[in-house]
Formats: structure tokens, C-alpha cells, sequence
């Protein structure tokens, strides 16, 4: 949602809110309203039960209090639903019940008026123009409201009186249609005076609203630089710490050398020297990287890369500081291709990688790349597990800071530096990965690095070096399923695996699709296609008109007569749901053996 | 000279190892890193004689340490070898027993010098805590049984050990400690250290290393 429509929906809500409250208001006058009613009716059956029949009377009178106990309940039910009404379509009611309360009126002085003396008609015809007056009270200010019962009772009374005297009828039609005019012009003026005040007060809230949200971000806002603050000083007081002690030590080499050493410690000294300058300078690369990063200076590339083969240089570069521990270093790599940062998803291996080595005593470690799939999205995994001793519980969510390891006085702090983590998991917020870790006491650890897989044109350079790749890369797949989710992460795997994919959503649809582009090397269908002729038959079909191809039938089903047919035919089964491993090896083995 | 360095940091360790091999004499250095490695070493080595620890060992107090050389093997002369430099600190190593402390963050000809010091068998403590030599109190007049058992209280040596190498009664051996700390003005052994090195009064009879 756009800022602009942010503003729009708000500015609708608030106008909806005042709408809601002028009804509540109306709905609360309502509730008086059959009192008022009947002082009235008694009032005028005072006036005119001498001349007028009494059933008439009584009708009407009926009639008159009815229709005001009507709108009074209609008003409660208004009220107790409060906020969840349908302001428009209250109001429309509202509108009519008045025009009824009105029109039963205006009734009544037709009914009446003809059979009164003129004293009493005068006393009537005035009583009657006094009520719509009353009605701008009732009515709150809502301009509708106030027409609707003005003029229905006002016309007919003036009508009446008009037919009465038909020398003044011209006079009294005018007066009527100009009383119910300034009426209805008043109701206009409260109208929006109330909406002004309403709205007023609405904005006043508003503002409280947004001065208190203000007052908490700013808060939010100190905090989070106390916290960085505090950071840094712990980072420059771990840093200091680390930087002085190599320099101690350097220091008495210098005196060392100056005290004129034998020969053979002469050769010592230098290794040793070599050793610290060597931990020195890591030390300050890893602060000048972790400064660069959290500076934003690393502007990450995106760029076509095979995770799998990218892990395979790393891991190659690990194999002997592994072997010198007597630690096995073993990888299982599923060919993975993404836009990503080969620099920064290297980066992250590395360290990663030189922890487990660091902190692995037995064992092994052990390298993995995958992808995943969840929601139709898919995933890039790269894991690196080793057999350590763990981490605790307590401690998982603070290895990610800096000099953390400083802290821990269980661990050897003449062994690394302690920023290979804080680099991590700021390379990971750098190119949108996550990095979790979970560890098993005693067991060991394992990091999961978790990177979206965007897709790109196919860089014929990039191509992994799996055998199962160059099994599929290139071969034209067809994909026939009935829903339509299916087929497009089915496509999305495939392209990722380098094949070429084409897809068709019905028997039809894959005839046109053989008749356009022909046979290919291999076609994936689902048994059920929402259409009588179901993927074995179909299969069975097409390879009569078009020879022969292999072809992989998925299903969920165990037992149905479409099953029968597909191992009668000895096409090969896939049983859903189906892992994209088995899958790729499934169609590995039919390219082949084809 | 049997040597024991307890420093959790290898590297400064060894360089610790060579420099005292290059500027002493027949010396021979054990390497601990925690205190417990360092306790087996001065189990197996009665006739260590100088023992050099740092404050910072990993998940371990230095302090104690020097405490635990000291109750263990009194006869020990303990150098405090630290990055930590403050008053205070000085001032709790010298009082846990400790006869010399060398800042690692001196410069090499001034660890190479202390060391020399330390070696000799005499008390070393870093110039910002001493003074410069410029403005001297007269020194007090002590006696040599005074000055050897200064020396001794330097050492940290308890007064039973005392009395045992001077060949004294414990008895006299405490009158003689309160004549030392009366004419130093000391009120205790970490102050009669203190103002015995500020003094410079550290001209010991070789008879007293033994």
C-alpha cells in the first residue's frame, strides 16, 4: 500500500467514524421521541375530539405513536450494534422512518383540519408548522432527516389548509415550501457545525495518537543507539585487549633479539614473531571488514553463480588445515544456481568453515548445499555442521557478536579473534540471507545459511560440474498438470537445474504443445488431470502418434485402475510428495536409460 | 636456575623462555598455563626458584595463583608479569606474597633490564610506582642482619622460613622485621617492599641467595 493510499483509507475510516457518531447522536434522540409523541397526540385529540369521530381519531393516533416506537426500537438496535453498523444505510432508514413519522402527521391534518372550526384549525394549521421547527432539535442536524420529515408533514398540512381556503392557498403553499426552505437550511448549519466539532475532535485525537507514537519511536530510537553505543565500546575494549596482547609478545622478541640471541633460537623467534604478525593481521582485517560492513560500504553483486561449485573451491582450500587436525572434511553438494554475491557467500563459507575446524577436536565437518522449497518459494541452503562440543542454549543468540568468544572465558582466546561470526551474520543481513544455528551438547553444531534463489538468464560459463547437471542441462522436459501452482514450481526446479521446460495444463493443451514443438526428451505428467482421459492414457497416446519417449507419472494415489494402467505400461511411478532429490534422480535415470 | 613461566598466552611465553635463556645463566624454563599445570610443575621441581605469572590466565585469577605458589612453595620468588599496570593491582600482587611485578607493556630494553633485576634475585617494580631516582629520602641506616632480612621479606618468605636461612630465632627474626618496617616507616611487608625499592636500598650480600 502506497503512502498516498494510506492516506486516503484513513482520511475514509475517520470521515466513517464521524458518520457513525452524528447517527449515535440521532439514534439517542430517537429514543425519546414516543413521549413526544404522545403529549402530541393528546394534545391535538384535546384540540379536535369534539369534531372528529373517534375511530378516526384513535386510528390515526395509533398510527402515530406506532411509527415512533418503530424508529425508538430501530434507534436501540442502532446503538447497541455501535460501531459495526453500515452508517450509509442507517442513515437511508433513518431518512425514511422520518419521512413516515412526518408523512402520518401530515395525515392527520388532512383528516382533521376539514372538520375543525376555524379557531381550532388556526390553533392546528399553527401547531403543525411549529413541528418540523422542532423536528431541526430531533433531527441532529442532518439535512436529510430534517427534509424528509418537514415536508412530508408540512406539504400536506399546507395542501389541506390550502383546499380550505383557496384564497390563500397561493400564500400558505409558499410559506409551507419556504418555513420547510429555513429549515431545512438550519439543520444544514448544524449539520456542519456538528461535523466541524466531531471532526475536531477526531483530529485532536489523532494527533495524541500520533504524538504518542512519535514519543515511543524516538524512545525506540535512544535505545537502539544506547545500544549500538554500548557496542562499540565493548568492541573497542575486546579490540584494544586483543591488539595489546600480540604486542607484548612482540615486545619481548624485540628484547629477544636485542639481548643477542644463539642462532637457533634466533630461527624460533622469527616463527614465532611471524606467527603474531600473521594474528595481528587478521585481527585488524576482521575489524576493517566488520567497520566496512556495518559502515555500508559493501555494495553486494548479484551475479549468476553455482552455489555448489563456489562451496567445492572453499572447501577445497579447508581440506588441509581439516587433515592436519585428523578431521574429515566431507561435502554433499545438490547443484544449486542463484543470483548472489560469490565474494560474500564465499566469505561466509570461510568462516564458518575455520570455526568448525577451530572448534571441532574429533569427527567431522561436514559442508552441504541444498534448496528448498516452502510456500512455492525456493531457498538456497549452505550448511556447514561439525562434531563439537556445542554451544549452549544461552549462549546461541550472542556468538554473533563481537569478541563474543572474549566473554566466554571457557574458550582459548590465543585461537582466532572472535569476528569471524559478527562477519557472518552481517555479510548474511547484506545479501538477505539468514543464518541460523542449532547445537546438540556434546553433539555438535550446525550452521544453516538460508539465501532466496532468484533466477537469471542461464550463464552457459557457470554450469555446475555435477554429472546429474550435465545429465539435464539442456533437455527439453514437458510438464502436464492440472493445477496450476504445481507446474510452476515444478518449471521453477527444473530451469534451476538447467532444463528446458515446457508446460501444458490438459490433454489438450499438451497435444497442441507436441504439435507445435514435437517430441521430447522427457515428459513429467500427473495421473489426475481434471479430464477423462488421465496421464497414463494420455502418455500411452502420445507416444503412439509421436514414438516413443520416456515419461515419469506422479500421483498421490496408491490403488485405482489409472494406476493399473500406468504399471501395466511401465511408466515410472513417482508417489507424491516427491523430494526435488528423488526427482532429479527419476529423471536423471529415465535420460539415461533412454 | 630452575624457571617456571605460568602465561596462558603460548607465544609470549616462549618469548618469555628464550629471553631468559639469553641473558641468564644456566637457566632452565617450565612453560605452565593454568594454574593447575603450573601447581604439578612445582610439585615435580622442589629446587624452583623463580616463578613468573601473569594476572590474566583464561578462566583463572592470577591473584590466586600467587597465592597458591606462595602456601605451596614459600621458598618460590614470585614475579608478577601482567598487562595490567594500575596501583592497586601492584600493590594486591605484592601483598598475595609476590616480590616483583614487570608491566608487559614496558618497552623491550626496560623487560630486559627488569628481567635482569628479577634474575639477580632482587626486587623489580615498575618506575611509576618507585619514582624517579632524582629526589631520594636519605636512606636509613640498617644493619647488615637488617638488610638480609629485608631481602628475605621481599622474598615473601614467611618468618619461620626466615629464621630457618638466617640461622635465627623466629623470635629474633620478628624483632629484627619490626626494627626494618620502624626504620622504612613501613606498617607492613607490602609497604617495606614498596619503600625499600624506592629507596633503592637493594645492595644485597650474595650470602642471602644461597
Amino acid at each position: 500500500m502506497s503512502l498516498a493510499d494510506a492516506e486516503v483509507e484513513r482520511a475514509t475510516a475517520s470521515a466513517r467514524e464521524q458518520l457513525v457518531e452524528l447517527i449515535g447522536l440521532h439514534a439517542r434522540a430517537m429514543l425519546r421521541m414516543p413521549w413526544v409523541q404522545m403529549l402530541l397526540v393528546l394534545g391535538i385529540g384535546f384540540l379536535t375530539l369534539v369534531f372528529v369521530r373517534l375511530p378516526v381519531f384513535l386510528f390515526w393516533a395509533a398510527a402515530s405513536i406506532s411509527i415512533e416506537l418503530i424508529r425508538a426500537r430501530y434507534a436501540r438496535g442502532v446503538l447497541r450494534r455501535g460501531y459495526a453498523i453500515d452508517p450509509r444505510r442507517v442513515h437511508l432508514a433513518f431518512v425514511s422512518l422520518a419521512a413516515i413519522s412526518g408523512g402520518v402527521i401530515g395525515v392527520g391534518a388532512m383528516l382533521f383540519l376539514p372538520a375543525l372550526p376555524i379557531y381550532q384549525q388556526t390553533v392546528l394549521g399553527a401547531t403543525l408548522l411549529v413541528i418540523p421547527a422542532a423536528g431541526v432539535a430531533v433531527s441532529q442536524s442532518s439535512r436529510y432527516i430534517q427534509a424528509a420529515y418537514a415536508l412530508c408533514l408540512a406539504l400536506p398540512a399546507g395542501a389541506t389548509w390550502g383546499a380550505l381556503h383557496p384564497g390563500q392557498s397561493l400564500g400558505v403553499v409558499a410559506l409551507t415550501l419556504l418555513l420547510c426552505a429555513v429549515l431545512i437550511l438550519a439543520a444544514a448549519d448544524g449539520d456542519k457545525l456538528l461535523l466541524r466539532s466531531v471532526s475536531i475532535r477526531h483530529e485532536r485525537d489523532r494527533l495524541v495518537r500520533d504524538l504518542e507514537q512519535r514519543n515511543a519511536e524516538v524512545g525506540a530510537a535512544m535505545e537502539r543507539a544506547e545500544q549500538s553505543a554500548q557496542a562499540r565500546a565493548r568492541v573497542l575494549a575486546a579490540a584494544s585487549h586483543d591488539l595489546r596482547q600480540p604486542l607484548h609478545a612482540l615486545s619481548v622478541y624485540s628484547a629477544v633479539l636485542a639481548a643477542r640471541p644463539a642462532p637457533e633460537t634466533l630461527k624460533e623467534v622469527s616463527q614465532n614473531v611471524d606467527q603474531i604478525v600473521r594474528a595481528l593481521g587478521n585481527l585488524l582485517n576482521g575489524l576493517l571488514d566488520l567497520s566496512r560492513l556495518s559502515a555500508g560500504y559493501y555494495v553486494p553483486e548479484h551475479q549468476n553463480l553455482a552455489l555448489e561449485r563456489l562451496a567445492e573451491e572453499v572447501c577445497a582450500e579447508y581440506a588441509q588445515p581439516a587433515a592436519q587436525k585428523g578431521l574429515l572434511l566431507r561435502y554433499e553438494f545438490e547443484s544449486v544456481r542463484l543470483l548472489g554475491d560469490p565474494v560474500a557467500i564465499g566469505r561466509i563459507l570461510r568462516n564458518l568453515l575455520d570455526n568448525a575446524i577451530k572448534y571441532t577436536q574429533v569427527g567431522e565437518v561436514r559442508v552441504t548445499t541444498a534448496l528448498e522449497w516452502s510456500d512455492e518459494r525456493a531457498t538456497a541452503v549452505l550448511r556447514v555442521s561439525d562434531t563439537g562440543k556445542g554451544i549452549p542454549a544461552g549462549e546461541r543468540g550472542r556468538i554473533f557478536e563481537e569478541f563474543y568468544q572474549l566473554d566466554n572465558p571457557g574458550r582459548d582466546r590465543t585461537r582466532g579473534v572472535g569476528l569471524g561470526l559478527a562477519i557472518v551474520q552481517r555479510l548474511c543481513e547484506l545479501i538477505g540471507a539468514k543464518v541460523e544455528v542449532q547445537s546438540t551438547m556434546g553433539r555438535g553444531t550446525c550452521f544453516s545459511v538460508r539465501m532466496p534463489v532468484e533466477l537469471a538468464e542461464p550463464a552457459p560459463d557457470l554450469q555446475p560440474r555435477t554429472e546429474a547437471y550435465a545429465a539435464l542441462n539442456g533437455r527439453r522436459v514437458y510438464v502436464v498438470d492440472d493445477e496450476q501452482d504445481i507446474l510452476k514450481s515444478t518449471r521453477t526446479l527444473l530451469e534451476i537445474w538447467g532444463v528446458a521446460v515446457a508446460t501444458a495444463q490438459s490433454p489438450e493443451e499438451t497435444d497442441h504443445l507436441f504439435a507445435r514443438a514435437g517430441r521430447p526428451d522427457l515428459m513429467i505428467v500427473d495421473l489426475r488431470l481434471g479430464s477423462e482421459e488421465h496421464g497414463a492414457s494420455l502418455a500411452d497416446r502420445l507416444q503412439r502418434l509421436h514414438g516413443h519417449f520416456p515419461v515419469l507419472i506422479t500421483t498421490g494415489e496408491t490403488s485405482s485402475e489409472a494406476l493399473l494402467q500406468a504399471n501395466q505400461r511401465k511408466f515410472t511411478l513417482l508417489q507424491k510428495p516427491i523430494a526435488p532429490e528423488v526427482l532429479q534422480r527419476a529423471i536423471v535415470a529415465s535420460l539415461v536409460s533412454s | 636456575m630452575k624457571i617456571l613461566i605460568v602465561d596462558d598466552h603460548a607465544l609470549f611465553r616462549a618469548g618469555l623462555r628464550m629471553l631468559l635463556a639469553t641473558i641468564g645463566h644456566e637457566v632452565v624454563c617450565f612453560e605452565a598455563a593454568t594454574i593447575d599445570e603450573a601447581t604439578a610443575l612445582i610439585d615435580q621441581h622442589r629446587d624452583l626458584q623463580l616463578c613468573l605469572v601473569d594476572l590474566a590466565l583464561k578462566g583463572e585469577n592470577g591473584l590466586d595463583a600467587v597465592r597458591g605458589i606462595k602456601d605451596l612453595a614459600p621458598q618460590v620468588a614470585v614475579v608478577v608479569v601482567s598487562g595490567v599496570d594500575d596501583f592497586s593491582t601492584i600493590r594486591s600482587c605484592i601483598d598475595a606474597g609476590a616480590m616483583s611485578f614487570i608491566p608487559k607493556s614496558v618497552q623491550p630494553e626496560v623487560l630486559t633490564h627488569a628481567l635482569r633485576y628479577v634474575l639477580g634475585g632482587e626486587v623489580y617494580l615498575p618506575e611509576q610506582l618507585i619514582g624517579t631516582p632524582g629526589d631520594l629520602p636519605p636512606k636509613p641506616m640498617l644493619t647488615p642482619r637488617q638488610m638480609q632480612v629485608l631481602a628475605c621479606l621481599s622474598r615473601g618468605l614467611p618468618t619461620k622460613l626466615i629464621s630457618r636461612e638466617l640461622g635465627l630465632s623466629e623470635h629474633t627474626v620478628k624483632e629484627y622485621i619490626a626494627l626494618v618496617f620502624q626504620a622504612l616507616g613501613a606498617r607492613n611487608r607490602t609497604e617495606a617492599v614498596i619503600k625499600a625499592s624506592q629507596l633503592r636500598l637493594q645492595e644485597l650480600p650474595a650470602t642471602v641467595r644461597g
